[in-house]
């Protein structure tokens, strides 16, 4: 009975502010705590006031997944409406929510198939799964359709980001302490991506102009680019942002070089000053990813 | 090590008044002596520095070069002339430093190879042999060899000894004249030598180090021949063999001190500190016959161990790295709380990419470190490590896929060198020139990588960086259009010299306008080991007045010679 019900947590990001609602799409919110307040997220605070706030005080930001009981409750009353959820959640390496999710399925095995799906990502690839499975739900696909659909999509979704301040990547392991000490004093930005839903440090620049030339590197390694998103900590084009879309527009003309806020949860990892590219592949590519 | 009967080579030597045949014991005595002569005459060709710059290392690199030829032969009692060359060859490979160290070690290969099988050769011999060394060397890199340098008085010697060969089949008669030719090549190759389009050696009032130092080699031979040495006492060739302790060179080049009891019966002092004292360095064995206490410095501790442990029983053993004890010494003496990190190199997995650098110790070691290098190579004296002490460090890493950073042009066949002699690792050298070079290539690694696309990478990243160098001028001359006073201090753009001048603060100044600062974003300076941190500071701040746009960090480099390395990027 009923469409397919689509279920996502707050870190996703949407390119197109509407979808959610077109969709109807279940956006379980997660909680972020910075020194002794707690916010909801994307209800009580949104990205770039955090920015602020992580750039001025010591305290360090920790997000809270959904509660096991809150998925579960979720999951009880969409199990009114309909007897196939699927639910997408960041990565499992990135926050807890898609274990807490796989134990809020077990209360309702045999009344309700709930698909739990590790997106591997999140931000804005999370949002475009989202919206994706949203979409085939609509058109009535059922819920092996659409997680077929997904597993599809994953691993044509690409991150990387370069980060200005050490401090934060220090704190989350992907970088020693000496690193970060002498790093600083070195101005050294190192890169990361997100693989298999992890992030791994890679190369690293120590100006910004070399930053751009590695994003621009990372970018014309692919053949064929569906989208293409610019994430940063502010919504004003920056000089990067600039120098990025100019030179990527030689390569790939037809695409559109949107700018989106990264979200919290992201910057409990990297911290406040990153910058990084979000790209869906085209779909028939066969591609030597070297970066 | 055994020691020849002295009276008999004396009696060799005077008493044949030709000398027509050299076989592997007297190819053996000439390295000696070759070696010996230069021991004296080193400081002269590393003074023979293009620039007028205080880290020349031409001499010294072949003097290491052929004491570690030396210590290969230095046990043997093999007659056979190839045998002996083909050592020589193998210790002069394994101990080359430095690009003249490294094209000696060709040049021995060369003659090795055409005195194989031969018993002893003759004076027709002999030539073929010094011509087929002087062709190697010629040839191995495949490219066409600068004239001006070691590969043409080389070249000269071999045509001098043909020359000689067809009048005379006397050893040493040939030798005189290869000598005479060598040396009288060497006062030419200021006329020989043009780097971009410039006579560099006649410009800068010097010879060929290299060349010079090959002539000084064969120059040692002909001495020993003529009894000029052997007449000097009855041990010269003991004195040859004596190397080991005839400059202390070792520094911390035997780095593990081995401390113990061994208790015993009917122990032989005499016999024991002798053994224990061929070991190494700095040995010390006292006791009686039935109790040792025994302390060396050595490269292998199971050396003295193994050993003492087949005398007796074995107690109170002690065996410390001094390295890792002078590196904590050297962090805990800084002030600055970077400095005080002890910052360990990453750990490394078998099928990781990983990089060897090379990098003169202190602050650059832990830049280096911290930016992911796998392992750091020092070099020893001369900062120019051996093609065996890189082979090690490839060996010692878990992995098999390995890129060389020699940070330094007079490393770089080194590097080859020993890529090409590790049998089962993949070995790329990246030829970084510089330490900020190789600071650029190493943020370009990627440990998960392919090894090919990674050392593509990095050889990217060497252009992607200035280099400056200030240090202190060792003579008066004229490099190009800049007039340098010895004591000025002169300022190198990718060791080029560009300014010269008597204050710091102006002679930085011009160099970073030399290096484009102004159209850059980041300026680095690595202040060297005669530099305190605020001085570097304080001159930081100076340059940030007319650098205002740009980021000026301030690094503890550590290094000796340079008062600061800069980058521009």
């Amino acid at each position: 009975m009923g469409k397919v019900r689509i279920v996502t947590d707050s870190a996703a990001r949407f390119e197109n502010g509407s979808a959610v609602e077109e969709h109807q799409i279940e956006i379980i919110p997660m909680r972020l705590r910075l020194g002794s307040q707690t916010f909801v997220e994307g209800l009580e605070i949104d990205s770039e006031e955090l920015f602020h706030r992580m750039r001025h005080s010591n305290a360090i930001p920790t997000i809270e997944p959904p509660s096991v009981d809150e998925f579960g409750n979720l999951f009880q009353t969409l199990s009114r409406e309909t007897d196939q959820i699927c639910v997408l959640t960041n990565s499992q390496h990135l926050s807890k929510a898609w274990y807490h999710a796989n134990q809020a399925r077990q209360s309702l095995l045999g009344r309700c198939e709930i698909a739990i799906m590790d997106s591997q990502t999140t931000s804005v690839g999370l949002g475009f799964l989202a919206e994706s499975a949203a979409r085939a739900a609509d058109d009535g696909a059922d819920l092996e359709d659409i997680v077929r659909m997904v597993r599809g999509l994953i691993p044509r979704l690409y991150s990387v980001y370069y980060v200005e301040t050490l401090d934060f990547v220090q704190r989350a392991g992907l970088i020693g302490e000496a690193q970060a000490v002498l790093g600083t004093m070195l101005n050294i930005m190192p890169f990361l991506t997100i693989e298999a839903g992890v992030l791994i440090p890679m190369e690293k620049v120590r100006t910004h102009a070399h930053a751009v030339d590695k994003m621009v590197e990372f970018v014309t390694e692919f053949i064929t680019i569906e989208k293409l998103i610019i994430m940063q900590n502010t919504l004003r084009i920056t000089d990067q942002a600039r120098m990025l879309q100019d030179r990527l527009m030689l390569d790939f003309p037809d695409l559109d070089y949107p700018i989106m806020l990264y979200e919290p949860l992201l910057s409990t990892w990297i911290g406040p000053d990153g910058m990084g590219v979000v790209v869906l592949e085209g779909e028939d590519d066969r591609r030597n990813r070297h970066f | 090590m055994m020691m020849d009967d002295p009276i008999k080579e004396q009696r060799l030597v005077r008493m044949s008044t030709s000398w027509q045949r050299c076989d592997g014991q007297g190819l053996k005595r000439l390295a000696a002596a070759g070696t010996a002569w230069l021991e004296q005459k080193y400081p002269a060709v590393n003074a023979l520095n293009v620039f007028p710059v205080p880290d020349g290392d031409t001499g010294i690199n072949m003097l290491l070069t052929m004491r570690n030829a030396w210590e290969e032969v230095a046990t043997t009692a093999e007659d056979n002339v190839g045998a002996v060359a083909a050592m020589l060859a193998k210790g002069t490979l394994m101990g080359s430093r430095g690009n003249s160290g490294v094209i000696l070690s060709q040049l021995w290969k060369g003659f090795a190879q055409a005195l194989e099988g031969v018993d002893a050769f003759d004076a027709g011999q002999m030539a073929v042999a010094m011509r087929r060394a002087s062709e190697f060397a010629d040839n191995v890199r495949g490219m066409k060899p600068v004239e001006g340098t070691i590969l043409t008085v080389a070249r000269d010697g071999a045509q001098a000894a043909e020359v000689a060969a067809g009048q005379s089949s006397d050893l040493r008669t040939i030798l005189a004249q290869v000598v005479e030719e060598m040396h009288e090549s060497v006062e030419r190759t200021p006329d020989l030598l043009v780097r971009d389009g410039v006579y560099v050696l006649r410009d800068a009032g010097v010879v060929d180090a290299g060349g010079l130092g090959l002539a000084y080699i064969l120059e040692g031979m002909l001495r020993y021949l003529n009894g000029e040495v052997v007449e000097m006492s009855g041990d010269q060739v003991g004195e040859a063999a004596h190397l080991e302790g005839g400059i202390d060179l070792s520094g911390l080049d035997f780095p593990y001190d081995v401390q113990f009891v061994l208790t015993g019966q009917h122990l032989d002092i005499d016999s024991i500190s002798s053994t224990i004292a061929s070991m190494g360095d700095s040995a010390l064995v006292i006791g009686d016959a039935n109790t040792l206490k025994v302390h060396v410095h050595v490269v292998n501790p199971g050396e003295p161990l193994d050993y003492a442990a087949e005398l007796g029983t074995l107690s109170d053993v002690v065996v410390e790295n001094m390295r890792e004890q002078y590196q904590e010494f050297v962090l805990s003496q800084d002030g600055a709380s970077a400095a005080a990190l002890a910052v360990e190199p990453p750990e490394v997995n078998a099928g990781d990419v990983a990089a060897i650098v090379v990098a003169p110790g202190g602050g650059l070691e832990r830049v280096f470190y911290s930016l992911g290098a796998a392992r750091i190579v020092s070099g020893g004296q001369t900062m120019n490590p051996s093609t065996e002490e890189l082979i090690a460090a490839v060996e010692a890493l878990p992995t098999d896929k390995i890129i060389l950073l020699p940070n330094n042009k007079n490393i770089l066949m080194a590097a080859e060198q020993a890529a090409e002699h590790v049998q089962d690792k993949q070995v790329r050298v990246v030829a970084s020139r510089t330490i900020p070079q190789g600071i650029s290539a190493l943020l370009a690694l990627d440990a998960q990588g392919d090894l090919e696309t990674v050392a593509q990478a990095m050889t990217n990243a060497l252009g992607q960086v200035e280099t400056g160098e200030i240090t202190t001028a060792t003579r008066t001359t004229r490099i190009g259009d800049v007039d340098v006073r010895e004591g000025q201090l002169i300022g190198l753009h990718d060791d080029d010299l560009r300014v010269a001048g008597d204050s710091m603060a102006e002679v930085m100044r011009a160099l970073l306008a030399e290096m484009g600062a102004a159209d850059m974003e980041l300026v680095t300076l690595y202040y060297g080991d005669g530099v305190n941190e605020s001085e570097a500071q304080a001159l930081a701040r100076t340059m940030q007045e007319d650098y205002a746009g740009i980021e000026i960090e301030v690094v503890e480099g550590g290094q000796p010679h340079y008062h600061y390395i800069l980058s521009a990027e």
